[in-house]
């Protein structure tokens, strides 16, 4: 670390900038690295992974009062999977069917005000209930964990070396990758209250009293917060995938 | 679908402590923190995963059918 510290200060804000943040590279791609199969080499995610560092360097907008650290991390994820999707080593059908339910029942939403109900969405797509039930089925996703984690309870295995690295279960994995990428980087974007609304009571499970109490407002002020940065979100997800 | 493939598990999401004095504490640092604007630090940690219940308020359709595993 001491013999960085000369080269970082002799460099131009830009490149400072970047090899600060190079060690986030490296430890994106070697979390990702282990959801692919063998054949996926960390250099090259690394690589890749440094062009999105370059990327959020020059992209980034102080007056957005997002962390550089949140946001390179969205752009370097952004990048490998870019990348990874370009190789084609995993079909995009998951993805496809996923999409096609969620455009429909945001329509629908928008349209009736409320969340439409299997008949509904059925009618909607022009398919069977049944074949609703199927598609929904095929467009399953699963929750993605760190692969550090048990893979159950009574089991102390890490999961990384219980999931097996057919294409199906990458397909999925990913799936979910890409999808959760986009849900962290609409609520990156969220207005500030709204974003720590959203956060507080998701990700920390805070009660709306304590939500009201922390950003000095009524705890009817913090559930109309939440609703709002909900309805944002679901918007710009749907507006992402047009 | 691959039937013999393992289960993945729900990922544990970044719960307040339900202990109440620690959960005051809890509280009172992130007002803290939110008064210094310091606040995204603790919301964001590097790496975390959307909770499930954002996933589901997102998307009822596919994350609130029981027979969907998550």
């Amino acid at each position: 670390m001491a013999a960085l510290a000369p080269i970082i200060e002799t460099t131009d804000p830009r490149e400072r900038m970047i090899l600060e943040h190079y060690p986030l590279v490296r430890t994106i791609a070697c979390r990702m690295v282990r959801r692919f199969p063998s054949s996926v080499d960390v250099d090259e995610l690394i690589n890749v992974g440094a062009m999105g560092l370059i990327d959020a360097v020059d992209r980034f907008d102080a007056t957005r009062e997002v962390p550089f650290k949140a946001y390179a991390e969205i752009r370097i994820r952004g990048a490998i999977v870019d990348a990874l999707r370009g190789a084609d080593w995993v079909p995009r059908s998951v993805r496809r069917k996923f999409m096609r339910i969620e455009n429909a029942r945001v329509k629908l939403f928008r349209s009736l005000g409320r969340e439409p109900d299997r008949e509904e969405m059925a009618k909607a797509l022009e398919i069977r209930p049944e074949e609703y039930d199927d598609l929904c089925g095929d467009a399953r996703i699963r929750r993605l964990v760190s692969l550090d984690a048990p893979a159950d309870e009574d089991n102390h295995t890490p999961l990384s070396e219980r999931v097996s690295s057919n294409d199906e279960d990458v397909t999925e994995i990913w799936a979910r990758a890409e999808i959760q990428q986009e849900v962290v980087a609409a609520v990156h974007n969220l207005p500030a209250k709204e974003r720590t609304a959203v956060s507080l009571y998701y990700l920390h499970g805070l009660t709306l009293k304590e939500i009201g109490e922390i950003l000095e407002v009524t705890e009817s002020r913090a559930c109309q917060l939440r609703a709002q940065g909900i309805k944002r979100l679901k918007f710009r997800l749907h507006s992402a995938v047009q | 679908m691959n039937r013999d493939a393992p289960k993945l598990v729900v990922a544990r999401e970044r719960q307040a402590p339900l202990q109440p004095r620690a959960r005051r504490r809890y509280v009172a640092e992130l007002k803290e923190r939110y008064r210094e604007g310091t606040l995204d630090e603790v919301l964001f940690p590097e790496g975390f995963d959307v909770p499930e219940s954002l996933m589901r308020a997102l998307f009822p359709e596919l994350f609130n059918r029981p027979e969907i595993e998550v």
